[in-house]
């Protein structure tokens, strides 16, 4: 903990420091707030280990923190930057007073006293701040900081984590959820679907927040509550496939998330289930014929999308999938113009830039095209050039360019990760990750029942299936899915889940731990005897 | 005579992997974004780099202490309340071994994930030519550090700062970049744009121009201040045969070079323009359409006339040196002894051997029968061209190679590189910006004797820039009559391409240019000098054809032939031409004059020439001993 708290200070000087030669003025007000949060992080750890006895899994909470604060830290960098949180022309404005800060402070330090006076009249009449635009204000007050919704989300997740670890300890909720594990999943299905319809637009929900995220754990909650009632009776196969009437819910089940996430047309999360459901599936089962079903299943999808990719027509998926897988595989290679599920966009662009190229010039044509695409891939493009920028250590916190990443601070945070800290900050990043992955995986082997087996496998799972799916996209890996990145991402409702979902790691753990306790005593007791 | 050999064709206009609107070929633009590119630094800087270091040290191994002991606690005990052997196969802890086996699958997919992040970072930019490369090249980075770097001061061959060519000014506070001279002299210091590229010594000397000058401000700055550069320019001679050239109302040319060193102290095109016109985005546009396309490129402003080449570099433009070019001839005479023929000189003109077309004077002028000296001295073309046929083919294309000019067409549509001298430039860039055309002739032998003597007075296949005038005026200036190569840099070394003609040659064709000016064509307008500063020199007065243009600068289609191409109606121009030294004695500099259409050489380019002598040995470049700094 206090290694955390010492990186993460000294993280903040270098974005402080490198604000300063970047031409911008880092927040030390945020600074000390994001700093604050490590100490509610500690209060957790004590909750835990002094009021609630808590004799669990330590390691998923401290690599769970560490993310958190990496995150913070990458968040505090991209929004430091007047050009990051500006739209618009205040955006150039930002980015052309930042860089006659940097001209400024370049003549201090790199020109003589001749230069100096010949273009100020003396040495000493250099500016140190220029004139031209004044840089939009970042400088917050305490009030400001308390009326933040950055200031109470990370709070209200930890909150969460609290209430969820205490909830989840409990045997007879445990029970009471297994028990309603169908009409749990139904019952968050219906308002849900009513939500995702009603309101929301381009998979957002009143401005830029996603409340369903919190729906992912109830499902998950119901999914393993039904397994771990039926999964005996799918183990009984014919031609290797379980009997139908068990079989058929979890179809439905299986199939209730796909629904609203294909309405919201949000293949990440989608994704991440089918996974996850796949992944819990084989394992409560754990019948090789159907762990090959399971491949099969996964290889024909991707055959399928990786066809209907080239396909002519439609096939009702959204063309924002075809845009996504081709822009996978040639991120730097234009689609023709004429290509379906790209002329709508390409026509768009024109449309904005006010363009009208000669019909009959093909390489007029040719070269709108190619701006038009090189605009649509400037996320990702600009993700793998900061990367390859970065390099092994990075260019130093502060010191990139991810402020030309759109959104880098929550999908293509991985982005702004590798251009600042390098390989080393996205392979302790990547050990966070594993570190989940084998505590979680921990928790879930030494629980006792296979409810709580399966809900810990299947939370491990869904925090790092994300995680790997969120870094492969950026990386090119996966195609891109506009997920977050669990605890480093900057979203409301995405960490408060994210925190949920490891207060209930913790929960089962602990129980795993009351559990072996208790049986060490019994197993003394009978000793004695 | 084709257009070929007038205007030669630019190449295709766009790439088609370009995102903006370049006028050039792929490969021009290949080098052309790269031009503008800032270099980023090496190093980093140091303090809140080391604080990221250790930041990131203390994550790893944090993370790491985590891993291990993760590692140590992967498999926890098993329950001890097991089942019996039959309800056990269905119990909860068989499936411990399949999460075990979901744990592997975990680590794959993390090492996939850090295997392709390690292709970003070593493998995708190992080929200069890649995807991923072409299309690093929009990186929106580039704009950040262009806009925050400072790249270098070009100063002139005072060092002074006010003397400066291109500099940054500071209006209340906003740093940019000016060029003092503006028009003046574009086509030396160039300009340098993020969207519309570089040109001239931006474009050239980049390198040196970003290369991190100061230690103490690049541990500072992410973009540190470059090197100054000082080249040989002098601004008041530059900007006097600016103002000289431009006083013609006629594209025109004028390079001065100072001697031993053939350092460039004037190089003025006109038509010009300023270098701030690229923020005008129309005002550019319709300046580099009329650069882009080769039957309006003759009358582009891009165009640096000296050399024949686009500001930007690439593309060329060849005009016919008159009779300039019998300083070669009477070379090549000299050097192999053929001094003492006489020729006579008729009114109706000499005919070739195998031709029907006589050669005649201009204005039909008759000199008689007479011999070198005087021939140069009237500029006898019939003379001329029978000097020329009497020292062959052979023997002129000998002397030809060594001053670099093609003697045949085979090797016509290069440039000529790795002429300029250069301390601080990369030579790659540096040629392709400032390389001229390299000068051709047509000795082939195909070539009728008629054409031989027409070259042999500088018309005809002979293809010449401005820059390849001034360099043979140099070599016949320098003492020894070495060819050396041109340089923008002060105090670099004299470089020497090869010997063109022995010592003592060298002295008596400097004789023979000397009565140009004192006796000869051009006595008239060096008459004002009064002797006080002697020179040597050459008029020339060429014919060339060239498109004939309408008000809106398009050329004019005479027919349109059956196959559909379009024929242009031509007209003939007379460029005027005067190529020289000064003084006489001791050639401290030399120089080429070029006025397009401007009739006589004795008429429009030696009265430039002549001021232009006098504005040098007013800033003192014509005394003995050393060059004033």
């Amino acid at each position: 903990m206090s290694a955390i708290f010492g990186a993460a200070f000294l993280g903040y000087v270098a974005v402080i420091w490198s604000g300063g030669l970047r031409g911008y003025n880092p927040s030390r007000t945020v600074a000390a707030r994001d700093i604050a949060f490590l100490v509610p992080t500690g209060a957790v750890f004590f909750w835990l280990t002094r009021r609630q006895r808590f004799r669990g899994e330590m390691l998923v909470l401290t690599a769970a923190i560490f993310l958190f604060a990496f995150g913070q830290l990458m968040q505090y960098r991209l929004f430091s930057d007047p050009e990051y949180g500006a739209r618009g022309p205040a955006r150039s404005k930002a980015r052309e007073a930042k860089a006659q800060t940097v001209r400024l402070l370049n003549i201090q330090t790199g020109y003589d006293d001749g230069k100096k006076a010949f273009m100020f009249g003396s040495p000493s009449a250099v500016p140190s701040k220029p004139a031209v635009a004044k840089l939009p204000v970042y400088e917050y007050s305490f009030g400001d900081i308390l009326k933040s919704a950055n200031t109470y989300i990370p709070i209200a997740a930890f909150l969460f984590m609290a209430i969820a670890f205490q909830v989840f300890k409990n045997d007879t909720v445990l029970l009471w959820l297994q028990r309603h594990a169908l009409i749990i999943g139904l019952a968050t299905l219906l308002p849900f679907a009513i939500l995702v319809l009603a309101f929301s637009a381009e998979g957002k929900f009143l401005g830029q927040t996603t409340p369903w995220e919190g729906v992912k754990i109830l499902f998950l909650v119901s999914f393993a509550g039904m397994l771990a009632d039926t999964y005996r009776h799918l183990r009984l196969t014919r031609w290797g496939l379980p009997p139908s009437r068990y079989l058929l819910p979890f179809v439905v089940i299986a199939a209730m998330p796909v629904v609203p996430f294909f309405a919201l047309s949000d293949f990440g999360q989608m994704m991440v289930f089918f996974g996850v459901y796949l992944m819990l599936y084989v394992i409560a089962v754990r019948k090789t014929g159907q762990l090959v079903y399971a491949v099969v299943l996964v290889a024909v999808l991707f055959g399928a999308f990786y066809a209907a990719s080239t396909a002519k027509a439609g096939l009702g998926i959204p063309r924002r999938v075809y845009f996504r897988f081709y822009q996978w595989q040639h991120t730097w290679e234009p689609p023709s113009p004429d290509t379906w599920w790209w002329k709508p966009d390409y026509e768009r662009y024109l449309q904005l830039k006010k363009l009208q190229p000669d019909p009959n010039d093909p390489q007029e044509i040719r070269r709108r095209n190619s701006e038009a695409w090189f605009d649509k891939v400037l996320q990702p493009s600009q993700g793998l050039f900061g990367v390859n920028e970065g390099g092994i250590v990075g260019e130093g916190l502060g010191l990139g360019f991810p402020e030309t990443v759109p959104i880098s601070d929550s999908d293509f945070i991985y982005a702004a990760i590798s251009e600042e800290t390098g390989l080393a900050g996205g392979l302790a990043v990547l050990l966070a990750v594993g570190v989940l992955v084998f505590g979680g995986t921990a928790i879930s082997i030494s629980a006792q029942d296979m409810f709580t087996k399966l809900l810990a496998a299947g939370l491990t799972g869904f925090i790092a299936f994300q995680g790997v799916v969120n870094i492969g996209g950026v990386l090119r890996l996966l195609p891109m899915t506009g997920i977050t990145l669990p605890f480093v991402s900057h979203g409301g409702w995405s960490l408060i889940t994210s925190f949920g979902m490891l207060g209930i790691l913790l929960a089962i753990s602990h129980r795993n731990s009351i559990a072996s306790l208790y049986l060490e005593r019994t197993e003394a007791n009978l000793a004695v005897r | 005579m084709s257009f070929g050999s007038v205007i030669s064709r630019s190449a295709s206009p766009v790439s088609p992997d370009s995102g903006r609107r370049y006028f050039h070929s792929a490969e021009t633009q290949r080098r052309w974004t790269n031009s503008h590119l800032y270099k980023r630094a090496s190093h980093r800087m140091l303090i809140p780099f080391i604080l990221t270091i250790i930041f990131v040290t203390i994550g790893i191994s944090l993370m790491l202490l985590l891993a291990w002991a993760a590692w140590r606690h992967r498999n926890p005990a098993p329950a001890a309340n097991e089942a019996p052997d039959v309800e056990r196969r269905f119990g909860p802890s068989e499936t411990n071994q399949w999460i075990r086996w979901l744990r592997v699958l975990f680590v794959c997919l993390l090492v996939s994930v850090l295997g392709f992040h390690s292709y970003w970072v070593f493998w995708a930019d190992s080929n200069k030519d890649s995807t991923f490369n072409r299309a690093k090249r929009l990186d929106a980075r580039n704009l950040r550090l262009a806009e925050s770097g400072l790249k270098g001061w070009v100063l002139d061959r005072s060092g002074k700062l006010e003397n400066a060519l291109i500099r940054y000014r500071s209006d209340a506070g906003v740093i940019t970049r000016e060029y003092p001279l503006g028009a003046a002299a574009v086509h030396v210091t160039g300009y340098s744009d993020f969207i519309y590229g570089a040109g001239g010594i931006e474009s050239a000397y980049r390198d040196w121009l970003t290369k991190p000058a100061s230690t103490l401000n690049r541990m500072q700055s992410p973009t540190p201040v470059g090197e100054d550069l000082r080249v040989s320019v002098d601004v008041a001679l530059q900007r006097e045969a600016f103002s000289l050239i431009q006083a013609t109302g006629k594209p025109a040319a004028a390079l001065v070079l100072l001697l031993p060193n053939n350092e460039v102290l004037a190089m003025a095109s006109a038509p010009s323009f300023d270098p701030r016109a690229i923020t005008l985005e129309d005002a550019w546009l319709k300046m580099s359409e009329q650069a882009e396309d080769f039957r309006t490129q003759p009358l582009s402003p891009l165009v640096n006339r000296a050399l024949g080449t686009l500001v930007t570099g690439g593309s060329s433009l060849y005009y016919r040196p008159g009779s300039t070019f019998k300083v070669f001839v009477a070379a090549v005479a000299i050097d192999t002894g053929v001094t003492a023929e006489r020729f006579t000189c008729r009114g109706e003109g000499f005919t070739p051997p195998g031709s029907n077309r006589p050669i005649r004077d201009f204005g039909g002028e008759v000199h008689g029968t007479i011999g070198l000296a005087d021939a140069f001295r009237v500029s006898c073309n019939q003379y001329f061209a029978q000097l020329g046929l009497k020292l062959g083919k052979e023997r002129l294309a000998s002397y030809a190679a060594r001053l670099r000019f093609a003697a045949s067409p085979a090797q016509t549509a290069a440039r000529s590189l790795d002429l300029w001298q250069t301390l601080h430039g990369d030579k790659d860039h540096l040629d392709y910006v400032f390389a001229p055309p390299i000068a051709r002739m047509n000795l082939s032998s195909k070539v009728t004797s008629y054409d031989v003597a027409l070259q042999s007075f500088g018309q005809g296949y002979d293809d010449f820039s401005v820059m390849s005038m001034a360099l043979l005026a140099a070599t016949a200036a320098s003492p020894d009559g070495a060819f050396v190569g041109p340089t923008f840099e002060v105090g670099s070394t004299r470089k020497v391409i090869g010997p063109f003609i022995s010592a003592p040659s060298a002295a008596q064709l400097r004789v023979l240019m000397r009565s140009v000016v004192e006796r000869g064509t051009a006595a008239s307008a060096f008459a004002s000098m009064g002797g006080r500063i002697t020179a040597g020199g050459k008029t020339g007065t060429a014919d060339r054809d060239v498109f004939d243009y309408d008000r809106q600068g398009k050329p004019v289609v005479d027919y349109i032939d059956k196959d559909g191409d379009a024929h242009y109606k031509t007209e003939s121009w007379t460029d005027s031409w005067f190529i020289g030294f000064a003084p006489a004695e001791d050639p401290k500099i030399a120089f080429a004059v070029l006025v397009e259409n401007g009739g006589q050489g004795a008429k429009a380019a030696a009265p430039i020439a002549a001021r232009l002598v006098a504005k040098a040995a007013s800033l003192g470049y014509i005394k003995s001993g050393a060059p004033p700094r």
